[in-house]
Order: structure tokens, then sequence, then C-alpha cells
């Protein structure tokens, strides 16, 4: 008999499952994904750690159909083409639920639009069976490829390939940029935002007081009229800045087009998901956001949007941003806009679920407060540009974004203002 | 095929009536305070550090008296929580951390604004703001509130994270399991004590239950013991409460499932019974499409009870909550469902211990095996998941594989 126990490994690796104990991703200052083109295999990205390559591409909504001959992505379904090279000597397995904790079973994906079909081990699955990933397994010296069904995320996809040998575990974490929509950080020249000449770098003392100077609220086009409280700063690069809200499962914004509009529309009729909706300019430095992300629940009734625009200041070389954070709580209609988003009143509730979200996605270094917006109390609130109240303690968050993951247990607190003291 | 949402037209109509509804309804606000609802008693207390949370969570009805609203129906369950902090420092709670979608007070009351008049709904946003929980803690200081959290069925599971200093520098975790009255799970109507004598309990070591597992079927069986239903794909070894707090802190739900005639005439079986419990899971707060059964089996190894393990995938339609397995089309691919459990077990931190019992069956794609609902399965190996489970969690990396066998697949060494 051989009782024999071995540790996988010993390195701590305690904190909550998923994503997140990652290591990759970009970190230098570089431009954002721009707007992905071709077919999908020229669109795959490798990474490869310790002996290990792993491919991954993402077809889209029209690649999907065209490769499996359904209609994927409207039932929620976004096929993930990996491959994954061992060069180790040690058998290393694949855990597709760290890909997707429940992503779709060759079967169930074949199953779908013939429910009549009592028997699914039948020729038209066994083409899904077939191009899925079969074998969790990696011999030494071989390699394993196929697809994985998750669940369906537009505009960049995110996920981690999750690698098990007896000695370690290795994750490996992917942002691939998929076809399709017309995402609005796409066309924003960050590079040529400002001159050369306008940028200013500041010490701890002077942005502050720089912060504390910026607008209280954002303003409409005519620059008239007030609204939401600039309530939030940022300081990270715009890859950084991208990089921590996909983490933290925010999606894309996509620019008002006749087919977004559509799009919007039709969530709002039947009540159904429309995740990259296109929001509402508002403006600051004279130009609506430069990039706007919102998270979803279960439909559009009910999501967090968050403006951004790049300011001119930077701090020890990073890009400062000012930002606008509110929940919408329900639609209402409106003589202006006929609907609108009705936003939670209490805007510092809604700005310290942001701090929570990005600290336990592990996107930030540090945060702190500044002054800036000035206290509204509850009893006198203040209106935003479609009329809805809204009152705050009058202060910003300011979010030092990580340009790797980092635990929360490192997360350092910038003792700047004292909101709560 | 039943699709997952009604069709755009009905939407519009169903929009069109409720704008009307709208109109013309409201009833006047009525609620009651949590003393006076008494839940409070309910709750349970834990201490670490500096802290002492005590946490309960009201029923449906207790919930309706407390807001004078239902707001289970709307899916919002109410969590109450009192914290002491006794830091010289400020500590802040993490909403986040009871739900990561957690519903601010604002957003239920609005949410809600139909079911109360219009002059109305401020005293509504103003009660909720002031019942709900706030995430500051001042030195010495006790605070207590209601977070709103997703609705979910059965004995609530949640974490309560606490930082305290300056910084986030102190740390506390808190993991409760809270008991909501009007929900009676499948596992609570068992006897498990009653089910066997002991004389009949094989007392196990980890190599006599090696053998043991041979003994236990492949497949579970109909009622009569006439024909062979669904694949038997892992074992568990663990008192009962660290199994259901594993498969809660992995998202799956209890069931109550009623033990009527058309059940127990179509269930699966084992030991002469259909499952003593059933969990399940989904991949929206509507839907149910996968499930574990659970038998508790006449053996003990060591301390721990051995509990038999099937699990099912079914394919292609939306379950409402309380919705059966029988008779729906299931995934045939029974060794991918026998890894899911595994890996999803282990990312829950859920894995003490495992091993591959070499005590299954190959059935192969081409020649699949029947159920007893007609639904083809296959094995692509003969080897079942042993799995020593956790109450508390063990670090991903800390998991031990013990070796009885060579893995499963490409005739590989062990991992």
């Amino acid at each position: 008999m051989t009782h024999e126990r071995r540790k996988l490994l010993g390195a701590l690796l305690s904190i909550a499952l998923v994503s997140i104990l990652v290591s990759a991703c970009a970190s230098a200052p570089s431009p954002v994904a721009s707007m992905p083109e071709g077919d999908f295999r020229q669109r795959i990205v490798t990474q490869e750690v310790d002996g290990v390559r792993v491919s991954a591409g993402v077809p889209s909504a029209q690649e999907s159909k065209a490769l499996f001959g359904k209609p994927l992505y409207k039932r929620g379904i976004q096929p993930v083409w990996l491959k994954i090279e061992n060069e180790r000597d040690l058998p290393v397995s694949f855990l597709p639920v760290g890909l997707d904790p429940m992503f779709y079973s060759a079967s169930e994906v074949a199953f779908i639009d013939q429910p009549e079909s009592r028997a699914p081990v039948s020729l038209a699955s066994r083409f899904f069976v077939d191009q899925a990933m079969q074998k969790l397994m990696v011999q030494p010296g071989d390699e394993l490829s196929g697809f994985i069904f998750t669940r369906l995320d537009e505009g960049t996809k995110t996920f981690n390939v999750d690698l098990l040998d007896a000695e370690r575990f290795t994750s490996l974490t992917f942002f691939i940029p998929v076809p399709g929509l017309a995402i609005d950080h796409y066309n924003v020249d960050w590079k040529n935002l400002y001159a050369e000449d306008e940028w200013v770098e500041l010490d701890t003392e002077r942005l502050i007081e720089t912060l504390e100077g910026f607008a209280c609220c954002v303003k409409d086009k005519s620059g008239e009229n007030t609204g939401d409280p600039l309530n939030l700063v940022l300081i990270g690069t715009p890859r950084d800045v991208y990089t921590a809200f996909i983490r933290a499962g925010w999606d894309e914004t996509e620019s008002v087009t006749r087919a977004s509009a559509w799009k919007t529309f039709k969530s709002f009729v039947s009540g159904g998901e429309y995740r990259y909706s296109p929001v509402s300019n508002l403006y600051v430095f004279d130009r609506p956001q430069d990039v706007a992300f919102q998270r979803a629940r279960e439909n559009i009734h009910e999501r967090n949007h968050l403006r951004l625009w790049m300011s001119r200041a930077t701090y020890q070389g990073l890009p400062v941003w000012v930002g606008q954070i509110s929940r919408d709580i329900g639609v209402r209609f409106t003589r202006k806009t006929i609907t609108t988003h009705k936003i939670d009143p209490n805007v510092d509730e809604t700005r310290e679920f942001l701090l929570e979200n990005l600290g336990y996605a592990q996107s930030l270094k540090a945060f702190g407060y500044t002054g800036g917006v000035g206290a509204v109390p509850l009893e006198e609130p203040r209106g935003n540009l479609t009329g809805d109240p809204w009152f705050t303690d009058g202060y910003r968050l300011v979010l030092w974004i990580s340009p790797k993951p980092a635990p929360i247990s490192k997360l350092e607190f910038l003792p700047w203002r004292m909101p709560h003291e | 095929m039943i699709h997952s949402r009604p069709t755009f037209a009905l939407n519009g109509f169903i929009m069109a009536l409720a704008l009307c509804v709208a109109a013309c309804s409201g009833a006047p606000l009525r609620y009651e305070s949590p003393e006076r609802v008494g839940f409070t008693a309910r709750a349970v207390t834990q201490e670490q550090g500096a802290f002492r949370v005590r946490a309960a969570v009201p029923g449906e009805a207790e919930t309706e008296r407390l807001f004078g609203l239902p707001l289970y129906e709307g899916g919002v369950q109410p969590v109450w929580l009192e914290v002491t902090n006794r830091d010289v420092h400020r500590a802040r709670l993490v909403l986040s951390s009871i739900d990561p979608d957690y519903f601010p007070p604002y957003e239920v009351a609005y949410t809600h604004r139909r079911q109360v008049s219009g002059q109305d709904l401020p005293v509504l946003e103003n009660y909720l703001f002031e019942q709900a929980l706030p995430r500051q803690i001042g030195p010495g200081e006790t605070v207590s509130g209601f977070v709103f959290t997703n609705a979910s069925n059965g004995t609530k599971a949640f974490n309560v994270d606490i930082y305290s200093g300056s910084g986030v520098t102190d740390f506390e975790q808190f993991t409760f399991f809270v008991d909501v009255p009007g929900f009676v799970p499948d596992h609570a109507e068992i006897d498990f004590k009653s089910l066997y004598s002991e004389d009949n309990i094989k007392k196990l070591d980890i190599n006599s239950l090696r053998t043991f597992l041979n003994t236990i079927p492949t497949r579970a069986s109909n009622r009569e013991g006439t024909k062979s239903g669904r694949p038997i794909q892992s074992f568990f070894i663990a008192e009962g409460k660290d199994v259901l707090r594993a498969l809660l802190r992995a998202g799956w739900n209890e069931t109550s499932y009623r033990r009527d005639e058309e059940y127990l005439a179509d269930a699966d079986y084992l030991f002469g019974r259909p499952p003593d419990a059933i969990f399940s899971k989904g991949r929206s707060k509507t839907t149910e499409r996968l499930e574990i059964g659970l038998w508790l089996a006449p053996a003990r190894v060591g301390e721990k009870l051995l509990w038999v393990v099937q699990f099912k995938h079914a394919l292609g339609r939306r379950f409402a909550i309380g919705d059966r397995f029988l008779g729906v089309p299931l995934d045939p691919n029974s060794t991918q469902g026998r890894d899911f459990v595994l890996q999803d077990l282990w990312y829950a931190q859920s894995i003490d211990r495992w091993a591959w019992s070499q005590s299954g069956e190959i059935v192969s794609a081409q020649t699949p095996a029947t159920d007893l609902h007609g639904n083809d399965w296959f094995s692509n190996d003969e080897y079942r998941a042993v799995i020593w489970i956790a109450g508390d969690p063990v670090a991903l990396g800390n998991a031990e594989y013990v070796v009885w066998s060579r893995y499963p697949g490409n005739g590989g060494e062990t991992p």
C-alpha cells in the first residue's frame, strides 16, 4: 500500500479564490488597448512562465457564429481558444474553473437551440466535444489546445489561466480586446490630449492644493449649469486604470452610435441587460469625459456609472485624473431627456463602494482623501443636471492605481485629509 | 424551448401595465422596530481581536414586519449586524465583504416606491437610511443596523471584514452561517442518527477505506433496485456541518424539495433511499443548473462521516427555485462533472486532502449508458474523487494530495 502524502506547494496562497493572485499584466505606461481587428487567430496573445507557454484568443460574435454555426454570443456564451505548451519536466494540469467558475460544458453548448434532442452524445454534440479542451493535463514536452466556453464579456475579455503541477500553482492573467463594440476609449488620442509643455508635475502639497482647487462638479455643454460632484481622483497611467477597472468587474462603455442607441432602447423596454450602454456627456476641462466605466447588476436599471477626465497634473510621473461616480437606482421620466437614471442621493456611499471594490480586486496601491467638493448636507441637497438630489461630506476619494495586482494587506493610507475624524 | 427572457412585445405590455398600476397604488407605511419583531434574540455572536460581532437574519415574514415591504419578493434579504469596536482606533467595516452586490438603502426604497404612496417615499428613504449599518465605527463604539443583501435560500453564509488603525493594517475576518426561519432544508428533515444502527457502521482507517469504496455501487438505481441510474462520482469525508459550510462557501444553496410520491418514484436511490441532501447552484440567482446529491454511507473514517456524492448538470433550460431535476436533459459527461466539483471545492478553499479511488467504471461515449429518465451518460475513466472536506478554509496551496492511484487521464504519473 502506497500511502504517500505530498504538499503541493507550501507557498501561501491563502487569499480568496479566483483570479487575483496573478502575475503578469503590463506595468510601464503604455497605450490602452486599441480597436481590435482581423481574424481571432491574428489576435492571439501568448504569455510564458516557468516553462509553460499559454496562448489565448477570443473569437468575436460573428467569428463564433461562423465557427460553431450557432449565435453563441446571443445565448451569453463566449468561446475562448487556448493552447498550453508544457516544457517543464512535470505534467501540468489546467483548471477551467479558475478561468470561469461557471463555464459551459461542451454538451451544454451543443444542446443550445436543440431542446428536442434527448441524447446529447449525438453527432451534433460530438462536434462541440471535439472542439473543446478534452483533457486537463499536459504531459512534459506535449501541448493541449481547444475551446473553453465561458460566460460572455464583450469589449475586453479578461480571464486567468490557472495551472497546477506537483510543485507550484501558476496563474496568468489575460486581457484580450474583442471586436464588435465601439468602445469610447478607442477614440481617445491619449498622447495628444495635452501639448508637451502643458503637463505639470506636482509634489504632494501642491497636488492636494490643485485637487482642492478643481471645480466642485461636472458641467453641461454650455458650461453654465453644474451637476454631479467630482468625488474621485485617480493616479495612474491610462493602461493601469483600464486594467484595474476591468479586473474589478467593470465594463467598458460604447460611444453613441445608431447601433448602441438601439441597444439601449431595447434594453430599456425589455428590462434586459446592455452592459456597455453609452452614457450621457458631462463636462470638465471644457470637454466630455475621456472614458466611462459601468458595473451592472441584472438590468440597466441598477448599475454604477463612473466618468473620468485626465488632468494636466502628474504626480510621481503618473497622470492624475478627476472623476465622478454615481449609482443608478432606477429609471424615471424627465421632460428634458425623456428617461434618465435616478441616482442614489448618498453619493458618498457609492464612492466608498468603489474603494472596497477596487481594493478587493487588488487594483490599489494607496488611497486617501482631499477636499474640494464642499459639504452638502442631507437636509439641503443639491441637484444634478437632470434634477436628482445628492448630498455629501464634501471629500474626494483619491485612488492610486497599482500597476500590478496588490494584496489589500499592502494597501497604504495617505493621511492627507481625514473625513471620518 | 424555454427562453430565458420573455419576449420583447410582452415586456412592453407589462411595462405599460406597471406604469398604469403605479399611478394608482400605494399603501401607508407601517414598520416595526427590530426589538419588537424580536428576531435579534437569535443573533449569533463572534469575537475576534478587538471586535465583537452579532449577526441575525430576519425571515421573509419578519422582514415584512420590519420594513412594511415584501423585500424577499424583490430579491432583497436584510442582514442585521451589531459591531463593537474595543480598539483605541477608528475601524472600518467593509460592506462589500458581506455581499459585493449589496443594495444601498436609497436603492431599496426607490425600487419599492410603487408600493408606497408618493408622500411616503421620503419617509421610507429616511427610515431605511437610518436603519442601514454604517461603515465607520469609532473607538469604543457599538453600531448596529441592516445590510441589504441579495436573497438566497436556506442558511445565510457571509463574511464580515473589519479594518482598523489609520490605514488597513489591522484586519479581522468573521465568517457567519446563520439560520433563517421559514426555510427548512431537506437535510433538516432527516434523522441522520437513526439511519444506521451503531453495529452496522463500518469503522475504517485510510487503508480499509480504499477497499470499502470498491463496495459502493458505481451507479444509483431506481426505487425497486431494478434499473441503474446516474453514476456515483465522488466521496466526501467530513462531519455534516463541515460539508454544509464547505458547500455554502463554494456558492451552493440548500434545497427543500418535497419528498412526495412523484419525487420518490423518480429519484436516484442508493442504500435504498433517495439522497439525504441536495444542494444546487446556478449561473444567476434565478437559474439552477447544477446539483449535488449526498448520501450518508454506513461507515466512518476515523471520527469522520463518509458521504457518497452524485453530481448532475442540467442542460438548456432555465430552472425556477424549487424546480426538480426530474426528466430534464442532463450533461452526459460524468468525468467532467467530477472534475468540476473537485476544482469548485478547491477554489472555495474547502479541501483538506484528496485522493483518487479506482472504484468507478469506464463507460465509453460511443456506447453510453442510460439513466432512469432516458438520458445518456459516459465516463472517460474509472476514478472517483475522495475529498476530505475542510470546515475552515484551507489555503489553495495547502490542500494535500494522497497518492492512491495513478492520476486519471493520459496514463500519467501522479501530478
